[in-house]
């Protein structure tokens, strides 16, 4: 497979096969596994090939690929640039490969410092207004919209439910990331880049790439409410929304992970 | 392994799995994890291939490659094994994989007969007989045998440990069961593990120049190293052995970790020689030699 993946690159970018060089390692999601691909003596690739690593997944990348460039077009153009190129979608020996930008820079971590905290809220919020796609009346059968879609709604806590029933409020719809885990993030040169985009938009639940974000920090949920309440008051959520609101953001990271285990 | 086979029968192979994954992450991945096999993509693989997977434990491999080929046989000694790999298989309902109980220095195969062999775990083991004069000479044959029944452009896949792997020195303990056995002249570790376990020493293993003689000798060509991370039962990352930018990169950039060893492994990376000398005491390789 590095041969034909070799043999595809060095038509497509005018490099001497002997003079690429590839490294394979495997990224958060199953089904995939990327090649990062250096030229000549570079220390650092040049680009990421994403290729399927069974042909029964070669959905996952062109899905990914399609929600890749649908969240660079959902940005303003100062942002686009936190977002990697997607550059092709092709096919080789009946695997799908898409090729993306190689993202390069300092990556974040479970103990950032206020200003790079600060750095990708900044960012966050910024994302989130972008992607704002309507609002809907948040009620109890909103959230069993929600749970439904991951066969959540028997295994939920009665009294979430019943405090979601009496509330009945306004809430933004906003298209998350839906990985926005530290690995996902790198510093360079005074911006962001973000990777990862294989679940933009599969989540609608404002805040929910912000707790996903925090849960991994120093102190967690607990040490970063603040950041918690700038975003609720930020997109105009009321407040009383904020307690079951977190507790189903929970919920749905557990149901992530246990449909992973499937 | 006999209470998983009890577990598998009373309730299934799905509860097992199950159960496995909640209780022991660690062995699960072992058995069903996918990226176990990812050693496959250094192989130009076609569809039509027949795979003979020598030792092949749990399936490991043997599952992986039986959705991307047209037959793999699964050889294995050992009963129990064997027994689980038949409860996999009809799991998994992989009707072109074979399972047969067969002996690695006398393939139950014509000349000719397969486009890959896997020996993953399994070379250093082979010496542990004394059916030949030594553990060196008995592995010479194993290669021999794999050549014989190796189509022509076919090749032989080899996971393994360095025998000068630094983790060996620090904390790791030889295949003999004992420590810096595999570091020791050959006739110092024997006299070694005879004295403290009454047995000779015969899981040899090799440096990259080793490795690279033996399979010279027993016909191959084409003999490219591959150095898998953390190691080759889970290579989560494969550089090739000539990269050295490669392989900075991954320690540098990708390899996770937050320990101090690792931070420490991560600045030393980039000092002149520190690759170079690194990938000499690496801890395992992948190998892979054609049949010209």
């Amino acid at each position: 497979m590095i041969t034909s993946i070799k043999n595809k690159l060095s038509e497509k970018y005018n490099i001497k096969t002997n003079e690429l060089n590839l490294v394979k390692t495997r990224g958060g999601g199953a089904g995939k596994v990327l090649f990062f691909a250096f030229s000549g003596r570079q220390k650092t690739p040049f680009l990421c090939a994403k290729m399927s690593s069974l042909e029964r997944y070669n959905v996952l990348i062109e899905s990914e690929f399609n929600s890749l460039a649908a969240a660079k077009n959902s940005l303003p153009d100062n942002l686009k640039i936190t977002v990697p190129n997607p550059l092709e979608l092709t096919c080789v020996n009946g695997r799908l490969m898409a090729l993306e930008e190689f993202v390069l820079g300092r990556q974040a971590g479970p103990y950032m410092d206020s200003q790079d905290l600060n750095t990708v809220f900044d960012w966050l919020y910024r994302f989130h207004k972008a992607n704002i796609v309507g609002k809907k009346t948040v009620s109890q059968g909103f959230l069993s919209e929600v749970l439904s879609k991951y066969n959540l709604e028997d295994k939920t806590d009665n009294d979430i439910l019943k405090i979601w029933g009496n509330l009945s409020v306004q809430m933004p719809i906003i298209k998350q990331h839906g990985d926005f885990h530290f690995a996902n993030v790198f510093f360079r040169e005074n911006t962001l880049k973000i990777i990862d985009w294989a679940n933009y938009g599969k989540i609608i639940l404002p805040a929910y790439d912000l707790v996903f974000f925090l849960r991994r920090q120093r102190g967690g949920i607990e040490a970063n409410k603040k950041m918690i309440f700038d975003y609720f008051n930020y997109f105009s959520i009321p407040e009383k929304v904020l307690e079951p609101w977190v507790k189903i953001l929970g919920i749905i990271e557990n149901l992530e992970k246990w449909s992973r285990k499937k | 392994m006999e209470e998983h086979l009890k577990l598998i029968e009373d309730k299934g192979f799905s509860y097992f799995k199950n159960k496995l994954l909640a209780e022991d992450r660690n062995f699960y991945d072992f058995i069903f994890d996918e990226t176990r096999a990812d050693w496959r993509f250094c192989l130009p693989i076609k569809k039509y291939w027949k795979v003979l997977d020598i030792g092949a434990g749990l399936g490991g491999n043997t599952f992986v490659l039986s959705k991307e080929v047209a037959e793999v046989y699964a050889m294995e000694r050992a009963d129990l094994r064997l027994k689980f790999l038949s409860l996999r298989k009809e799991y998994e309902s992989a009707n072109n994989v074979k399972i047969i109980s067969g002996d690695a220095l006398s393939l139950p195969f014509k000349n000719e007969s397969f486009d890959l062999i896997v020996a993953n775990g399994l070379f250093e083991w082979l010496g542990v007989t004394n059916r030949f004069e030594s553990p060196e000479k008995t592995q010479e044959h194993f290669l021999k045998e794999a050549m014989r029944v190796l189509k022509k452009s076919g090749y032989l896949y080899i996971g393994i440990e360095n025998r000068f792997a630094i983790s060996y020195l620090l904390e790791g303990v030889d295949h003999s069961g004992l420590r810096y056995t595999s570091w020791m002249p050959r006739f110092a570790a024997n006299i070694y593990t005879k004295l403290r376990t009454g047995k000779k020493y015969q899981t040899y293993t090799y440096s990259k120049y080793g490795y690279g003689k033996i399979l010279e000798r027993a016909g191959f060509k084409n003999i490219e190293f591959y150095l898998p991370l953390p190691g080759y039962n889970v290579p989560r990352h494969i550089v090739s052995y000539s990269h050295l930018d490669g392989l900075k990169f991954v320690i540098g950039n990708i390899l996770g970790g937050l320990s101090l060893r690792k931070k420490i492994l991560k600045k030393l990376i980039y000092l002149p020689f520190i690759a170079r000398l690194w990938r000499v005491v690496f801890f395992s390789f992948d190998i892979f030699a054609q049949k010209l």
